[in-house]
């Protein structure tokens, strides 16, 4: 029973930044929203838009703060680039409110299956081609593997020209 | 304790006056110039700029801020106490975004400013805003809007106003001269307008323009292009016999 082949879980937080969220529709949906409000009502206040690592930083503690009163059943990956550093990266978050910075990562089902794709393809200083290749590795694996039917994949691409989207 | 909070300093006069809202618009009086002007399809906001102190780092303390996506503001008045009002108008532009999923019309904005200012005006131990602010953006439907606020809480649509020092003088001049011909002449309105009280140069005031899905912050260089647009245009009046 197909339900819905369009759902973008990869929301825009700013311009080089995305977040990709995955658990319960209507936490994702109100988790999302209130983060983008939060970094827009920043960016408003402040003139500027808040940089990467204090993005995660600030999306971690709000995890943290509802574990414990209100959880949101929500894991994530933010990804973005930061203009100051000059320097793209990649954040695994869960609902505790666990932060890491890390070069790789999944969520879910995804995570038993390409983990392994991903640390074989994975190497230092890769180029955008083969970033690209060893997400669309971890796409074929499930789709070979994995009992639900997955033939739609989007793709978001963040350099610092910004972000494009792609449909695998 | 709550005694010390007992006394409103806001209150009525025998013959019905708020002295406290009146002193306020005072200290809008004394505030430097801003002149909006609403044209068919652009919003144009015009500051006077206070020159800086000879010791003062010349970074540009912009008159003319933001408050969302679509929304800009210029005020007259106390700019600490500008301050307060716009960041809780920026909370309140995401907050209604977040409930509604929708970007907040320029009315409801502006009734959120204005019913601040009112509150201000019927609470223990505070004292009204010296503040009154012009609003612009276009709404969702494309309708461009410039509302005014002041003190007492009260908001007013305009096609075209202005606030602050010898706002008189300006609104006068707008009244005269309005159009909403096009874009081009509604900026060279405000310019001109702004120019009747200001001392001429691109130094001493702040433009900002705003289209749909568009706000522009003039630089010097095209703030300039105007005020000698308005130059040549004041010379040749001056030259009809």
């Amino acid at each position: 029973m197909k339900l819905k082949d369009n759902e973008d879980k990869i929301y825009h937080l700013d311009e080089k930044k995305v977040m990709a969220i995955a658990g319960d529709t209507c936490d994702r949906e109100r988790f999302a929203s209130f983060i983008q409000r939060n970094l827009d009502w920043y960016k408003y206040k402040n003139g500027y838009e808040l940089d990467l690592d204090a993005t995660a930083e600030f999306t971690r503690s709000e995890l943290a703060t509802a574990i414990r009163k209100g959880p949101y059943n929500v894991n994530l990956l933010i990804a973005g680039y930061d203009d100051k550093s000059e320097k793209a990266r990649l954040y695994w978050l869960d609902y505790f409110g666990t932060l890491q910075e890390v070069k790789k990562g999944a969520h879910g089902y995804a995570n038993y299956f390409t983990s392994s794709v991903l640390d074989n393809h994975y190497k230092a200083d890769m180029t955008l081609e083969e970033g690209k290749e060893a997400i669309k590795a971890g796409v074929q694996v499930l789709q070979k593997r994995f009992m639900m039917s997955q033939p739609k994949f989007v793709m978001k691409i963040i350099t610092k020209d910004g972000t494009q989207v792609e449909e695998i | 304790s709550m005694s010390r909070y007992d006394r409103a300093i806001t209150v009525f006069s025998p013959d019905g006056h708020l002295f406290q809202v009146e002193y306020a618009l005072e200290a809008v009086k004394r505030g430097t110039t801003a002149v909006g002007v609403r044209g068919k399809d652009v919003l144009v906001l015009g500051v006077e700029k206070r020159a800086a102190a000879k010791l003062q780092d010349p970074r540009t303390m912009r008159k003319i801020v933001k408050l969302d996506d679509h929304i800009c503001l210029a005020f007259s008045g106390l700019s600490a106490d500008a301050r307060v009002l716009i960041n809780k108008a920026r909370v309140e532009c995401q907050s209604y975004r977040l409930n509604v999923e929708d970007k907040s019309s320029l009315e409801y904005i502006t009734r959120y400013i204005a019913g601040v200012q009112q509150k201000y005006t019927q609470s223990g131990g505070v004292r009204p805003f010296g503040i009154s602010m012009l609003v612009v953006g276009f709404d969702a439907d494309g309708t461009p809007n410039l509302y005014q606020t002041d003190p007492a809480g009260t908001y007013y649509a305009w096609k075209a106003h202005a606030i602050g020092r010898n706002s008189k003088t300006v609104l006068e001049f707008l009244e005269k001269h309005y159009t909403d011909e096009s874009n081009e002449e509604s900026i060279k309105l405000a310019v001109k307008a702004l120019l009747e009280v200001v001392e001429s140069g691109s130094k001493n005031i702040e433009v900002a323009v705003l289209t749909r899905g568009n706000v522009e912050f003039l630089d010097d260089e095209q703030i300039e292009k105007y005020v000698q647009m308005v130059e040549d245009e004041k010379a040749e009046e001056k030259k009809e016999p």
